[in-house]
């Protein structure tokens, strides 16, 4: 036991002086006179001093740091009640650190943001975490601080949690730079996004952002199209464009109004307007563009379309071969006209665009007319002809088709303006044609049965004037009769003449005589007031014409002459022989060098420029007024006088006159053989023994020419028309000789009788007589030429003579 | 003749260290009437063997003999007081 309690006694004692050990050794530590102390693990020692001096060194720089710090150091207890502030903080925030010490720490922060950040503070740093971010506080003057803030847990040397340490940074400037930028981005944002231009931003092909405009300009979604290669999309139309773009950009840093085509994804090509930045100029490579694009396709089409359609309005208004115009219907003004309606009213389109439609038409100046014009009326108008008034005065008849249209708010009428002048001419010209041709259907049938009744008069006047021997006192009235009957026969012939519808039969004749004939007649038809001179050479030779015809060319000249001297004047007919020279045809084809009778007809009347000159013998020219004449009067003539081997010149000029001279060419041919002139006293004409079977409708005349025939010793056999001449022929038993025949007869006409019976007796002859032949029957081959013919009226000798010559004929 | 085992350790030539030294030195008898024998370890360059002998810090004079072992903290400036420690005489005055 004893040894226990020595062992523990021991230990006792161990353990006391290992007490006083730490006492003394707490003491020396204390009283400053340790060096070192041990590392608890051997591994080394430290001098106590240096150690010291070290934790000094590091506390002042400690110290240092945190009250001279950039950054505010703020150091809470676990109720976030402030226990530290340094100076830094304590201006950050605008206050003392003295205010500061034991406020709560969260009362700093702004409002807004005070709990969410306490709690997360304490949230963290109670976990033991470091906290970084950003917070609001609150400056005393009520400013807005922003820091970031770095917050560490404090712990006691036993672990548990002492609050926290926060170093705050004032990032104020920093945050509204960048809040600032924030901002103007998300303005920028905006505009890109909501810009009604198209806007998309490249960088070296690649499309990087695009805004709704963009996409929308493409026809592509915005997925398809960003970060995809505009060439791998096939954007441009024309590579070279871009490159010329690229060029241009790199050359001026941007440019502007670049013209191009883009090709959309459906394919459609559309024109745009480029305007291109550089975002981002790098060296080499393509730069960062910021690309604006226009569309241009609708303004262009625009642009496009008024072209084309101020080209329409041009070929279709300006250049339209129709006169037309436009004017206002309230006001009458004309106020559009093309060249043609120009050309057509004498005037220049400007001069036209001045004027009123009053101007142009005078019967709208009756106020009552003009209103007919403003009236509105619905769509298409066509009226005319109207008159209308050129700017030289002259009237042009026009026909109207208007159509009404509006026009910048004001109404006006579209009319196309037909000169039917021309056509109006014509139309009166047929008119007079038409009445002419009928009135001489009227007069050549009259004619044909007074011919027929003349004739009757005048052969049985010379039958009954062969009984009277010569002195009797019955020959005297015989022979008035018979004169009355020749003034009735002429102007039956005159009558005929007038209306083209003689006999056309040329004969050789003097044509002196038939100027001379006609001058009575001219006489009547001229008027007292011009004076009519005939002269007539008195060796005139022959030509061979129609003496009809020749009548008419004289007439028809006659007529014209009278009306080129309204006033009165000097008519004068020339009648000679002329002997034309090469020289003399002057080249001319239609007048041969040779012989010639000539035709002069001069007066002294208005005369004609050299372009009437030059229309009158085509038919329809005329420069009389509608119903003065045909027209046909010149052209008749031409065709005459060519017909019969001539020609015909004129010679005129404005205010001296005019001359026809018409050349016949001059035949050989004894003078007496020629006119067969009706006398009372015929030479007794040969008869003969022969047979004629006559053939005559007209009673009083077969039985006439039954009688001169008769008389003449021939045996006649009478037919009333063509039926009983065929049943006479049939029964007839001796040879018929001659058939002597009326042309124009019921049932048949006398040409169809003649060919039928000259079947049965080739050997008969035949000789047609007729008071009226038509054109058309001679035209229409009904009397073939070369058929003999007798005109009614005829003498009682003229039809002997005429039978003689036939039968005395040898047969062809 | 009595022996006496000292291990005094220093820091170097720190001045509490320095002082131990030449404290020790001056309180040890002049006359050889005691065998000391004297170990200066410096912990600096061997901190191992201040931790053998239980030493965590310096400078500490131990007697290593005769035992039972004596520490002694500090720059032994209050020689009687060590001597004491140590079971030397008192000097005499």
């Amino acid at each position: 036991m004893s040894s226990d309690r020595e062992d523990l006694l021991a230990r006792i004692q161990a353990l006391e002086r290992a007490l006083v050990e730490a006492e003394e050794t707490n003491r020396a530590l204390v009283s400053g006179q340790v060096d070192a102390i041990v590392d608890r693990s051997g591994s080394r020692a430290l001098l106590l001093h240096e150690a010291q001096a070290a934790l000094q060194r590091s506390e002042e720089r400690y110290r240092t740091i945190v009250t001279t710090a950039e950054e505010g150091v703020w150091t809470v207890d676990p109720a976030f009640i402030t226990t530290f502030a340094n100076q830094r903080l304590a201006s950050m925030l605008g206050y003392e650190v003295e205010e500061m010490i034991g406020r709560p720490a969260d009362e700093f922060i702004d409002a807004a943001g005070r709990e969410a950040m306490r709690e997360r503070f304490e949230r963290h740093t109670r976990a033991g975490d470091r906290v970084r971010t950003d917070v609001p506080y609150r400056r005393k003057d009520g400013t807005l601080l922003w820091t970031s803030v770095g917050a560490s847990p404090l712990v006691d040397p036993d672990g548990r949690f002492a609050g926290s340490l926060a170093m705050l940074t004032d990032i104020t400037e920093r945050r509204m730079a960048e809040e600032e930028n924030r901002r103007s981005e998300e303005r920028f944002k905006m505009i890109f996004q909501s810009s009604p231009a198209a806007i998309g931003i490249g960088d070296g092909g690649t499309i990087v952002d695009g805004n709704g405009r963009y996409c929308e300009f493409y026809g592509y979604d915005r997925a398809e199209l960003i970060g995809r290669n505009v060439l791998e999309l096939g954007l441009w139309v024309e590579l070279a464009d871009r490159d010329r773009m690229l060029a241009m950009v790199r050359e001026a840093g941007s440019v502007r109004d670049f013209e191009t085509s883009f090709r959309r994804k459906s394919g459609e090509v559309r024109d745009a307007l480029l305007y291109v930045e550089i975002l981002d100029g790098r060296a080499g490579g393509e730069p960062v563009l910021l690309i604006m694009v226009v569309d241009t396709t609708e303004r262009k089409r625009a642009v496009l379309n008024l072209r084309e359609s101020a080209e329409r309005y041009r070929v279709l208004f300006d250049d339209n071969p129709m006169p037309m115009w436009a004017f206002d219907q309230e006001t009458l003004a004309i106020v559009a006209a093309n060249e043609a309606a120009a050309r057509q009213y004498g005037y220049t389109t400007r001069e036209l665009t001045s004027k009123s439609l009053l101007d142009i038409e005078p019967s709208l100046e009756s106020e009552k007319t003009a209103e007919s014009v403003r009236k509105p009326e619905q769509g298409r108008v066509s009226d005319g002809p109207r008159k209308h008034r050129r700017k030289d005065g002259t009237l042009l008849d026009v026909d109207v088709h208007a159509n009404d249209v509006e026009l910048k708010g004001r109404r006006l009428r579209l009319a196309v303006l037909h000169d039917v002048t021309k056509r109006q001419a014509l139309e009166d010209q047929l008119r007079q044609s038409q009445k002419m041709e009928a009135v001489g259907r009227l007069a050549g049938g009259v004619a044909h049965d007074f011919n027929n009744l003349l004739t009757a008069i005048l052969g049985y006047s010379d039958l009954l004037d062969v009984r009277f021997k010569t002195g009797d006192s019955g020959r005297e009235e015989i022979g008035e009769i018979r004169r009355a009957a020749e003034r009735a026969a002429s102007l039956t012939r005159q009558l005929l003449a007038f209306s083209r519808k003689q006999v056309l039969v040329p004969e050789v004749l003097d044509i002196g005589e038939v100027v001379r004939g006609l001058s009575g007649l001219l006489g009547r038809l001229i008027g007292e007031d011009i004076r009519i001179d005939v002269v007539i050479a008195p060796d005139l030779g022959l030509v061979e014409a129609d003496p009809g015809q020749m009548e008419q060319v004289v007439m028809n000249i006659a007529v014209n002459a009278r009306d080129a001297m309204p006033e009165g004047g000097k008519l004068l007919f020339e009648v000679r022989n002329v002997e034309l020279s090469a020289a003399d045809a002057g080249g001319s084809e239609d007048v041969p060098p040779g012989s010639y009778v000539m035709i002069a007809i001069t007066d002294s009347g208005i005369g004609m420029t050299p372009e009437i000159r030059k229309g009158i013998f085509e038919p329809f020219f005329t420069t009389k007024e509608p119903g003065k004449g045909t027209g046909l009067g010149l052209s008749m003539v031409h065709g005459i006088v060519h017909q019969s081997g001539g020609a015909i010149r004129v010679y005129s000029e404005p205010g001296h006159g005019t001359t026809f001279r018409i050349y016949l060419p001059r035949v050989a041919v004894p003078r007496k053989a020629a006119l067969p002139t009706p006398g009372i006293s015929p030479a007794p004409s040969r008869g003969g023994s022969e047979s004629i079977l006559l053939v005559e409708d007209e009673e009083p005349l077969r039985r006439l020419a039954k009688r001169i025939l008769d008389l003449a010793g021939y045996t006649v056999l009478e037919a009333r028309d063509p039926e009983d001449a065929k049943r006479i022929a049939r029964t007839h038993d001796g040879p018929i000789h001659l058939l002597l025949t009326d042309v124009v007869m019921p049932g048949s006409s006398g040409p169809e009788l003649a060919a039928s019976l000259t079947k049965e007796l080739p050997q008969m002859r035949v000789l047609f007589m007729s008071g009226y032949t038509d054109d058309a029957i001679v035209h229409h081959g009904i009397l073939n030429p070369g058929s003999h013919f007798l005109s009614k009226p005829f003498a009682p000798h003229q039809l002997v003579k005429r039978v003689r010559e036939v039968l005395a004929r040898d047969v062809a | 003749m009595p022996s006496l085992s000292l291990r005094l350790f220093v820091a170097g030539r720190a001045p509490n260290s320095t002082a131990a030294v030449a404290n020790l030195e001056a309180l040890l008898p002049a006359d050889q009437s005691v065998e000391v024998e004297l170990e200066v370890v410096d912990v600096l360059r061997e901190p191992a063997r201040a931790l053998a002998d239980g030493v965590v810090v310096s400078p500490t004079l131990v007697r290593v003999s005769p035992l039972p072992a004596v520490r002694i903290v500090g720059n032994l400036s209050d020689r009687d007081a060590v001597r004491r420690a140590l079971g030397l005489p008192e000097a005499s005055s």
